[in-house]
């Protein structure tokens, strides 16, 4: 099985030879750098370039019919939480959702698959995702002999590895965050369940410019200041949640290299390996926590493969 | 955790309602080609109100937006009796005609107040009403709990924190005398570049670079006219001695962060960045300060660093202006690990 995350300029990937899953049968887990910066503009790029990008990366030792988990950058994609009111009858509902986000998306909803994940507390959070890239990438992998069985988003695939490699379910509060030149995705969580989603800009002399937001209630509010203010008033603990685990695709980040020098008691920069290590793990970028947090999204696939969550 | 599959095809995603990869892939070039979806059996009132709701709010992924207004008067609430207390104060300040202490720049500094207690609380400890009229270069040192730093290490710590008070002396000098382009002085030489203020100067700025107390000898002093100024460019090397404080005292890479945001807070500038730039060694962690500032406080940043007398090794220190003629600058150092066993 190949369990393969990409984000804006690389993909990571990781390979089982063994049907019977265990930690140690994992036979690598590698990068792959991009030719080029993925990005919702250049969705075509990645569509003609698919095929030679995952030629390079599929062992020379082909497996037949060998399984694909694959995980997409977080930001082709389009988020949005609806808390569904009583009066809403359920026999509607797959309509009533639907026209809010053909409402929300305009011109792109035709385009885009939209999906619905039902939430706790009678809310839904709607996914939409370009079409042509998720069944252009099936058509390819199909005619490279492999067969896709799942395609996630790479940050919920983090968001899931996190949840197994630290039991988050115990803690009252907690958000994942990950960090990237561009932008900041934060998802706030209570226990297994979503709360708030957004992303944001911090500003050079402090401040924050929301770049999308879902449910942005004021505890989210609260939490980003407190990002912004870690910044420039280096903090013992953050008020809003009780732990805050971040991850980074963009390693030499200035601002993620604030929460690996200003020790602040309940950030924890995530360790994806701290429950196993494979033999064969990528280190070009070194070997320090920051180095392997942007390996959470491969193995967050894994930990679905291995509880058959798929 | 939800458990995400673009491949399940559109619609609410119920748990254990899977459908087959084939099926599925049709269904989404079938979808490519069909219109939006219609509204059928929709009832009205919900359908408008979620309409009503839709427009209320922000929805666009990953595009800029501005922040609602209801921030901004959330700001001008805090604002306004923050400007009245201040007022307040200042009110109170000339009508007692006191000398403020620069400490008390803490109330006014633009740094939110998650700022360190314990280095506050240590200050404010340690403060006089004599202490209270001084100048910031005369504040008093800062003892700091902690492990003493062995005295093998003394020499190199005594020579760092040197250069950083000479650094601002000769910052603040500079000043006076040039509109300063670059300086950079490490542990044996020093250069800077800028344009005198006014071309009579010259002679003043040799004369205090040669005197300046850990001025060593002039290598290079050189001027040159540009459009009706004077440009001066200098390279001298420098001498600091390895004598000074007798005690240090050993910071985690935490607290050492904190030291750098208090002194910041203090001097008003944007706290800078500590980057660790190398772990190879033993004995010392390698790392530099990287930040922006106002040239006039930049004098005061370094002075308020010395005031910790901690494990750190300052080697040098680049001031420089950039192109859009701000000043940047950078602070190597290296931070001596404390052997727990040793």
């Amino acid at each position: 099985m190949l369990c393969l995350a990409i984000s804006k300029d690389s993909i990571r990937h990781a390979r089982i030879e063994d049907e019977n899953f265990s930690w140690q049968n994992i036979k690598y887990i590698e990068k792959t750098s991009l030719p080029f910066e993925l990005s919702p503009r250049n969705i075509e790029t990645m569509i003609n370039q698919f095929g030679n990008i995952l030629e390079s990366i599929i062992p020379e030792e082909r497996i037949v019919d060998e399984e694909v988990l694959l995980s997409l950058p977080v930001e082709m994609g389009s988020y949005k939480i609806y808390p569904i009111e009583e009066k809403v009858d359920e026999e509607i509902l797959p309509q009533y959702l639907e026209f809010c986000e053909e409402k929300r998306l305009g011109k792109r909803y035709k385009d885009s698959l939209v999906q619905f994940y039902p939430l706790e507390e009678n809310r839904f959070l709607a996914i939409s995702f370009p079409k042509r890239l998720i069944s252009s990438i099936a058509e390819t992998i199909s005619k490279t002999g492999l067969k896709l069985r799942l395609v996630d988003i790479n940050f919920i695939s983090s968001l899931y590895g996190v949840e197994k490699i630290y039991n988050t379910t115990s803690l009252s509060s907690w958000a994942l965050s990950l960090v990237c030149d561009a932008f900041q995705m934060v998802a706030l969580m209570k226990g297994s369940n979503i709360i708030s989603l957004t992303s944001f800009t911090l500003m050079e002399g402090g401040g924050y410019k929301i770049l999308s937001k879902s449910n942005h209630n004021e505890e989210m509010v609260s939490l980003i200041e407190e990002l912004d203010r870690v910044r420039f008033s280096p903090t013992d603990k953050l008020r809003t949640v009780e732990k805050f685990y971040v991850y980074s695709y963009d390693t030499h980040s200035d601002y993620f290299n604030i929460f690996l020098t200003y020790r602040v008691d309940n950030i924890e920069v995530v360790d994806p390996f701290i429950k196993f290590k494979p033999l064969r793990l990528y280190k070009g970028d070194g070997d320090g926590a920051g180095a392997m947090s942007q390996f959470t999204d491969v193995v967050g696939l894994l930990y679905r493969f291995y509880y058959g969550e798929l | 955790m939800i458990k995400i599959n673009l491949l399940n095809g559109p619609g609410i995603q119920y748990p254990n309602k899977k459908k087959k990869l084939e099926e599925v892939l049709t269904k989404l070039d079938i979808e490519a080609e069909k219109a939006p979806g219609e509204r059928g059996k929709f009832e009205e009132e919900q359908f408008i109100e979620a309409e009503k709701k839709l427009t209320e709010e922000e929805a666009k992924t990953f595009a800029p937006q501005a922040r609602k207004a209801p921030r901004k008067w959330k700001k001008i609430a805090i604002l306004v009796p923050c400007a009245l207390v201040i007022a307040g104060g200042i009110a109170i300040f000339l009508f007692r005609n006191e000398v403020s202490s620069p400490l008390s720049r803490e109330t006014t500094s633009h740094i939110p107040s998650t700022k360190e207690k314990w280095v506050t609380h240590k200050i404010k400890n340690t403060e006089t009403p004599q202490q209270k009229t001084k100048k910031i270069t005369t504040a008093p040192k800062i003892t700091t709990p902690g492990t003493p730093v062995e005295e093998i290490y003394l020499p190199d710590l005594n020579i760092g924190t040197n250069l950083l008070k000479g650094a601002a002396d000769l910052t603040r000098k500079l000043l006076e005398l040039i509109e300063i382009d670059y300086i950079k002085i490490n542990l044996s030489t020093g250069s800077l570049s800028g344009i005198l203020n006014n071309p009579t100067l010259e002679p003043h700025l040799r004369e205090y670079i040669t005197k300046w107390n850990y001025f060593s000898s002039m290598d290079v002093f050189f001027t040159s006219e540009e459009t009706g100024r004077k440009k001066v460019i200098t390279i001298f090397t420098t001498n600091f001695p390895s004598q000074g404080e007798k005690s240090y005292k050993y910071f985690d890479l935490s607290k050492i962060a904190k030291v750098i945001g208090y002194s910041a807070a203090q001097s008003k500038i944007p706290v800078p960045l500590l980057k660790i730039t190398g772990k190879n060694s033993q004995n010392w962690i390698d790392a530099c300060v990287i930040g922006a500032c106002n040239i006039h406080n930049f004098p005061i940043f370094l002075e308020e660093l010395t005031n910790f007398n901690i494990n750190i090794a300052y080697n040098s220190i680049l001031l420089m202006r950039n192109r859009q003629g701000k000043y940047e600058f950078t602070i190597e150092l290296k931070i001596i690990k404390e052997r727990k066993n040793a």
